[in-house]
């Protein structure tokens, strides 16, 4: 049977070159790239080749990288590393961010700061002059997701940046990039844009690594204490296969996507259009003209998302009901149910990576028939 | 040669009702012997011999060999021993050489426990006893207190062997697995029906398996929550079948026919002979479950003569009158607690409506029943089960 995977935004199909990377690092090539012999210098270079093509992969320009293990971290590390302990900061976020986002948020205002929460405009998108107004003298973070995983829209990240910093220009301002870097054609973050949150498995690279870029001057505190790599601010034995496999994949990422992103735009589009053919009830979220490629959220009236799910997978169409990381949640997300997702509305996240063909779609979309159809009519339990 | 083979470190483990048996003790002890062999897997410089009664373990003493023995089900207790020469200044040195390993201060107090099966040695127990506390006071200074000691030193002198510990830890005791006959369990990913197969293998029984997926209606996540939970009782046992019978379709049909809260009682009926199907093809003389009576509405007395007057075979039910919190608690200390948490459905919730019937009739799930093909649904069943073998 043929398979057909649109879960991307789980995790994308590694590389191949992602996949050499890392085997080389942790073959031939081994070494601590802290240690001070031959070797390690060699494992030295392979990090900063990686740095380079993550300062690629966010648009370019200046920025200091550091490495992670994972989007989470680089989260927290951005959120949690900019409003030490003790302090009755107060940090901006959205209800349109990853759990990593909304829980060190979170924990911000437990540690005795506050936490002021935005909600988007109806579609999923956020107003500047919304977030600013969230913004006062006492805000020291502001951290807002560039592409919502669970509502598939864009956000302004540049304008909002700009809003912030005219509203208190001492205020950082994060934002995490993880969905934004794995699907749009270009990232170019404008002065105002102070962080960036990226991560290795979503773009093709291997899982466990992640990185968090900073401007020239920005530091952040240590989430936890070791030796002296990255300067203590996240200290720790360089993770080189994993850095190495990210680099890998950013570099493709950075060479392909002016050319692969709008193919991905034009397909999901297109498979958003047979899944509004296919069946009553069921309509596409998000407003259209900020739904990032490769993203696509669907309501679908009178099933429970998991049992369409899984009816698909019967057929070989791996799709996800929204972010991995609340996989084991009964209720949609939040976000959506503020912007009218109905009682009776399950949800289903189809992420196509750049290999996406024609076929795919069209298939994807039959399947999605059948699916929706057995599940509808009660009788998904038939066996293929 | 007998004295290499009681030297050293090792542990000694203890019959528990095993002892009872008469003409039958040599074939449940060549299960007894078998299991823990098969228990002490990867751990090749063990040697095990049988001598008087015992279960000898020589090579080895350290918490992985006592956690492996410790669900091997026929013993009552085993201790990590130091084994010596069978005579009295051997004794007395090993005695000595455990108290100081103990540790302790001047107001520790300690006994000598000492037993002579071989009536041949040159010295009585009591005599054991005084030479060796004797030993232990002069070179450690502890005090003796025979009632409630800090340290207890058990001593025992056999015809092949003399050996010495401090600790006695409790076994599973029970009957070896396979000593019992075989018996099919209805496995369903919650905390009960575990606990029931733990509780049948105490008693000998060798189990297989059945699980009832419900894909797509529950995901394969469920699934491999069963083949963990199976996995647990499988390292009791030779090998382990689990059969999992894709049941979504028949739950469909069955939903089509079912009225007045009977859906659950046919799912069950069914679950039945379809276990019963499979148990038959296996030779196997009995199914179980981990049923509760009153637990839910399917597991009231009324609806369990309703299930049962399905099944092709008894259908025995460990946990009938246990208490939740006892089976948690055992679920718990088996190691099956962590895995039926996990969040996932089970196929019983499946189109069930609010309210159950309570008291339900074998006449009327039989008039529903014949509205569905019920010989071509466990047909299906047995020709698309998907057999693991653990």
């Amino acid at each position: 049977m043929k398979e057909i995977y649109f879960d991307n935004a789980a995790t994308a199909r590694p590389r191949e070159e992602a996949l050499a990377a890392v085997v080389k690092a942790m073959g031939p090539d081994f070494a601590n790239a802290s240690s001070l012999h031959r070797k390690g210098v060699d494992a030295a270079a392979r990090i900063r080749e990686a740095m380079e093509w993550m300062s690629a992969l966010a648009g370019g320009g200046e920025w200091k990288v550091l490495f992670t293990s994972g989007g989470t971290e680089a989260d927290n590390l951005a959120v949690l590393g900019s409003v030490p302990k003790g302090r009755r900061d107060t940090v901006v976020t959205s209800s349109l961010e990853h759990a990593a986002v909304e829980s060190s948020c979170r924990e911000v205002a437990r540690r005795g700061g506050r936490c002021v929460v935005v909600k988007p405009r109806q579609g999923g998108v956020l107003h500047p002059q919304d977030v600013a107004a969230a913004v006062d003298d006492r805000t020291a973070l502001v951290s807002i997701v560039h592409v919502a995983g669970e509502m598939g829209t864009v956000q302004p990240i540049n304008d909002i940046a700009r809003a912030v910093k005219q509203k208190n220009k001492k205020a950082r301002f994060h934002t995490d990039a993880v969905q934004a870097a794995a699907r749009l054609a270009r990232l170019d973050y404008g002065p105002a844009v102070d962080m960036v949150a990226l991560c290795g498995h979503k773009i093709g690279g291997p899982m466990g690594v992640g990185a968090l870029l900073l401007r020239p001057g920005v530091t952040v505190r240590p989430l936890f204490f070791g030796g002296d790599q990255q300067e203590g601010e996240r200290p720790g034995t360089f993770n080189v296969p994993g850095i190495a496999g990210m680099g890998a994949a950013a570099r493709m990422m950075v060479a392909e996507r002016a050319e692969a992103v709008p193919r991905l735009a034009d397909l999901t589009a297109r498979l958003g259009r047979r899944l509004l053919q296919s069946a009553e009830g069921v309509r596409l979220l998000g407003e259209e003209s900020c739904r990032a490629p490769g993203l696509l959220v669907v309501a679908v009236r009178g099933v429970r998302s998991e049992v369409l799910l899984h009816t698909m997978e019967k057929y070989g169409l791996f799709a996800s009901a929204g972010s991995a990381c609340h996989s084991t949640r009964r209720e949609p997300p939040a976000c959506l149910v503020d912007d009218g997702l109905a009682p009776d509305e399950a949800v289903v996240r189809f992420t196509p990576g750049a290999g996406v063909t024609e076929d795919d779609v069209e298939d994807a979309a039959r399947i999605f028939e059948t699916a929706l159809q057995e599940v509808r009519c009660g009788n998904a339990g038939r066996m293929k | 040669m007998k004295q290499e083979l009681f030297s050293g470190a090792g542990v000694v483990l203890r019959l528990g009702e095993l002892y009872l048996k008469g003409g039958n003790r040599r074939l449940f002890m060549n299960a007894l012997v078998a299991n823990a062999k098969r228990a002490l897997q990867g751990r090749d410089e063990v040697r095990m011999h049988v001598s008087e009664g015992r279960v000898f373990l020589t090579g080895a003493d350290d918490e992985d060999i006592c956690a492996r023995m410790r669900w091997v089900f026929g013993f009552s207790s085993y201790s990590p021993v130091r084994y010596c020469e069978k005579s009295i200044d051997a004794i007395c040195a090993q005695a000595v050489s455990l108290a100081r390993a103990y540790g302790g201060s001047p107001q520790t107090t300690f006994r000598i426990a000492a037993r002579r099966s071989d009536k041949s040695f040159d010295h009585t127990s009591a005599q054991i006893g005084i030479l060796a506390g004797n030993a232990v006071n002069e070179a450690t200074g502890f005090g003796v207190d025979l009632e409630s000691p800090d340290l207890s030193i058990g001593v025992e002198v056999g015809k092949e062997w003399c050996f010495l510990w401090t600790q006695q830890l409790e076994g599973a005791r029970g009957l070896p697995v396979g000593t019992s006959g075989r018996v099919m369990l209805l496995l369903s990913g919650g905390i009960d029906s575990p606990v029931a197969g733990h509780l049948l293998q105490k008693r000998g029984v060798e189990l297989s398996g059945v699980y009832f997926h419900a894909f797509p209606y529950t995901s394969d996540g469920a699934k491999q929550k069963v083949i963990d939970l199976a996995r647990v009782l499988a390292r009791r046992q030779r090998s382990f079948r689990l059969h999992v019978v894709h049941f979504a379709a028949t739950q469909e049909a069955l939903r089509d026919a079912a009225g007045q809260g009977y859906l659950v009682l046919l799912y069950r009926r069914m679950m039945m002979r379809i276990a019963g199907e499979l148990a038959r093809g296996q030779k196997m003389a009995a199914l179980a479950t981990g049923e509760n009576l009153g637990q839910v509405a399917s597991q009231t007395l009324e609806n369990m003569a309703v299930v049962e007057a399905a099944a092709p075979f008894p259908v025995l039910r460990p946990l009938l009158t246990a208490d939740k919190l006892e089976t948690i608690s055992l679920a718990r200390t088996i190691g099956t607690f962590d895995i039926s948490v996990r969040p996932f459905e089970d196929c019983c919730t499946l189109f069930v409506p609010p309210h159950p019937q309570t008291r339900g009739r074998a006449d009327i799930a039989q008039k529903m029943e014949s509205r569905v093909d019920i010989e071509a649904c466990v047909a299906d069943a047995v020709r698309t089960v998907e057999v693991i073998d653990l």
